[in-house]
């Protein structure tokens, strides 16, 4: 059998690497560098650059340079955060024909997952020039945090650029391994994930080289891009109240002014102040408008305060679901670019009383963490193994627009369970199951899953007649539903494929094109 | 693994044992049994090892509730929010606001164990882990290490769902002293042979004798009249052996090996090599 990559899909940045003997190794990509950003673009011409290459064309190429597709991977155009998103994107987004978030690049719509795939197949390449053999098989992570349509377009995304996604593996969860296997002695991790898209916090405990995650909560709308977002506002703000021009209605200014953002983030989490430069980013009615200005980091910790503070409840919660205090926690891991802003790192030490762990790399431990668990499923590591949590609550819709939960959010999976419900008329001959996953009380604010239908109860008064529903919840949260009527044994069965809205031959015929 | 005889010999604990036995197995069973271990085989060897391990993990709850310890590192309390075994019956129904029926497939599962308690539900009764009653554990063999408690009970072997309660143990002399191998038979709806002998094919790949023996173990006590099976195990050990630096025993088992199947070219080679090296 080959070997299995791990591949560290980040919103910003990805990374790769490969278990060499015990020892995860992160990969160079063919420019030197440990990450790649996580960026495509399509030239005029039609050929497609990612990384590096992609990057540099951000400011020229704005309109066909993809950036932070993470975010929209799985989700509908008319999801709120997209369209909050949206507003701010030099690049166009549309709806597919079943109403997910598409890019269009010159006109021609482009799935999250085919601009995924593009920097899937890249990891694939920088790992198979490094191992001098073909990769088939990867180790993927999503935050903690994904549904199961996003998930499964991450899947999607591996199949096109040619890799089997063995696992989707959860990213703090990956960090965790990446740490506990350096350090097997049996304590209580609390993995604080701050990326460049979402925000993910898990409780683990590490027992006898059994990996136990506790609890999961996040923000898959928190990340990096928000605290830039902030600055660009910033400036921008100030500019249009000097110049009465908004910039960020032009795409190629709105690009300078992000890669200035975020530029001056990184530089003030080691100084105090930089400076932002951005000659000729306006043509005013005098000439050329230059903007020019001092940024402390007192200045932007104060603008992003709101973002610091949306931290605190998925800790707080994922601490109550753990039934920890956070005393309890031995470790905490800083995991994810953002982690190294003082203000977050600060505001991780105020809450859980301790400062993060030193010695570990927060852009890199998520892809070794991924390695190490192709390990665990090659036979190569042995002495450790995973047990995941699903992170929301999965149910079946009821009579009211009700969430009947039949698997409770942080469920260590595996996991069945099952359920009783009973008619609703009588001699009704028919239950329709509508399977949700979401923490809202009402069904229909969650996202659904599947339907399906059983037939042929046994004619009864209304209530008298009961169905059995079964969740079963595998290791890699693939979820398979069984209905049976009590007492006839008649069953129905679905396994639930979330759609990610490409059919199995869009998938090959793409994956044609992007895997060459 | 003797899920279907109920928890205690699911995690190859004894029937007194403390939540600090029970846990220490569950999580041994883990390392060895989680599904990821064989996320790169066939589907069907995923879908086996997940059925296996939800009965492991049902085992592990049920024994830690009866016992009014957690099922987490750590919490002091047990939980109630663990649906893998506490949905049935104890849900109602929430649509006409009518208390759930009582469910009434229950007696198809048997008597309940005994140590679990009235309140304790039958460990996932759908599928192929029927609960039946929890026998009393095989006896300790003699020259088993006088290790704790936990270590002296049985075994655990792989987790096909084995066992009727009741076929005695059988004890051979001459077998390394972990393998403490009661040789029941399976219900016979309860068992995926192909994938089981996936799984022990993977186990052998991988050189992870111990556990592959168990899994052929299982296997040839389920379908007793195959030889070839019984070849593979006797393989199985003689591997075992050999890495615990016992060639004689490694060679015993390779010539029983290739009495029951001859062609079980990998015997042969591993015998081959034996005898060089002598």
């Amino acid at each position: 059998m080959g070997r299995v990559i791990g591949i560290d899909l980040g919103t910003t940045n990805s990374c790769v690497a490969v278990l060499e003997g015990h020892e995860p190794a992160v990969i160079h990509n063919q420019e030197g560098g440990r990450t790649t950003p996580s960026m495509v673009s399509w030239n005029a011409d039609g050929e497609v650059v990612v990384g590096a290459a992609s990057k540099r064309q951000m400011v020229t190429n704005p309109q066909r340079t993809v950036f932070g597709v993470k975010r929209l991977i799985g989700r509908k155009a008319s999801d709120p955060e997209v369209q909050s998103l949206a507003k701010r994107l030099p690049y166009k987004l549309a709806a597919a024909k079943n109403g997910d978030a598409w890019v269009d690049i010159a006109g021609t719509l482009r799935s999250p997952q085919e601009i995924s795939a593009h920097v899937l197949a890249k990891m694939k390449r920088v790992a198979e020039d490094y191992l001098g053999q073909r990769v088939t098989e990867a180790v993927v992570t999503v935050p903690a945090y994904f549904d199961d349509a996003q998930r499964q377009a991450t899947k999607d995304a591996g199949k096109i650029a040619g890799l089997t996604v063995r696992q989707i593996l959860n990213e703090p969860t990956a960090a965790a391994l990446a740490y506990g296997i350096q350090h097997q002695h049996n304590q209580r991790l609390a993995v604080f994930d701050l990326g460049g898209g979402t925000f993910d916090i898990s409780i683990l405990a590490i027992e006898n080289g059994v990996f136990e995650v506790l609890s999961t909560y996040g923000d898959t709308a928190l990340g990096g891009d928000d605290f830039d977002r902030v600055i660009i506002d910033l400036l921008a703000e100030e500019f249009k109240a000097q110049n009465t021009l908004d910039l960020r209605g032009d795409s190629v200014a709105l690009q300078r002014l992000k890669e200035a953002a975020e530029r001056a983030k990184i530089e003030l989490s080691s100084a105090m102040s930089t400076d932002i430069n951005l000659p000729f980013i306006a043509a005013g009615p005098q000439g050329p408008i230059h903007l020019a200005r001092e940024l402390e980091r007192g200045q932007l910790e104060r603008a992003c305060k709101h973002l610091l503070d949306r931290l605190e409840e998925p800790i707080t919660k994922a601490l109550a679901a753990a039934h920890c205090t956070p005393a309890d926690v031995d470790q905490v891991l800083l995991v994810g670019g953002m982690s190294r802003m003082p203000a977050v790192q600060e505001r991780a030490e105020r809450i859980f009383g301790k400062p993060g762990s030193k010695g570990v790399n927060p852009d890199e431990i998520v892809a070794m963490g991924a390695a190490v668990h192709s390990g665990i499923m090659g036979g190569e590591v042995q002495e450790v193994v995973l047990l995941d949590v699903t992170p929301h609550n999965l149910g079946v819709k009821v009579t009211g627009d009700k969430m009947s939960v039949v698997i409770q959010a942080n469920t260590s999976i595996p996991t069945r369970a099952k359920k009783t419900l009973a008619t609703t008329e009588d001699n009704q001959d028919l239950v329709r199951i509508e399977i949700h996953q979401g923490e809202d009380e009402r069904a229909s604010k969650n996202r659904r899953l599947g339907v399906f239908t059983l037939g042929d109860l046994t004619p009864a008064p209304k209530g008298r007649t009961k169905v059995e529903v079964s969740f079963t919840m595998d290791a890699d949260g693939i979820l398979e539903v069984t209905a049976v009527e009590v007492g006839t044994g008649k069953a129905a069965t679905v396994t639930i494929e979330a759609s990610s809205g490409l059919t199995q031959d869009e998938i090959s015929s793409l994956g044609q094109r992007v895997a060459r | 693994m003797r899920i279907s005889r109920g928890p205690h010999a699911a995690l190859g604990v004894a029937e007194l044992s403390t939540p600090e036995q029970v846990r220490a197995a569950f999580l041994e069973l883990t390392k060895q049994f989680h599904p990821a271990r064989f996320g790169r085989l066939p589907a069907d060897v995923q879908r086996q090892s997940t059925e296996v391990f939800l009965g492991i993990k049902n085992a592990h709850e049920t024994l830690m509730r009866s016992l009014g310890a957690s099922t987490k590192p750590g919490r002091s309390t047990p939980s109630g929010a663990i649906p893998a075994i506490a949905a049935e019956g104890s849900q109602s129904m929430p649509v006409a606001g009518k208390p759930a029926a009582p469910v009434q497939s229950r007696t198809s599962t048997g008597p309940l164990p005994r140590a679990i308690g009235t309140q304790a539900p039958p460990a996932a009764r759908t599928g192929s882990i029927p609960v039946t009653r929890a026998g009393s554990p095989p006896p300790a063999r003699p020259g088993t290490p006088p290790q704790d408690r936990a270590a002296r009970a049985p075994t655990p072997a792989l987790g096909i769902p084995l066992a009727r309660p009741g076929t005695p143990p059988q004890t051979r002399p001459g077998s390394p002293p972990a393998a403490a191998e009661p040789a029941p038979r399976l219900p016979a709806d309860a068992f995926d042979e192909q994938a089981g002998l996936e799984v022990a094919k993977a186990l052998l790949a991988r050189r992870d004798w111990s556990t592959a023996r168990q899994a052929l173990h299982a296997l040839a006590a389920r379908v007793p009249q195959s030889k070839s099976y019984r070849a593979l195990l006797c393989y199985a050990r003689g591997r075992e052996a050999q890495a615990a630096n016992k060639p004689e025993d490694a060679a015993l088992e390779f010539q029983r090996a290739l009495q029951l199947d001859p062609d079980l070219r990998d015997a042969r080679t591993a015998l081959a090599e034996i005898q060089r090296k002598r």
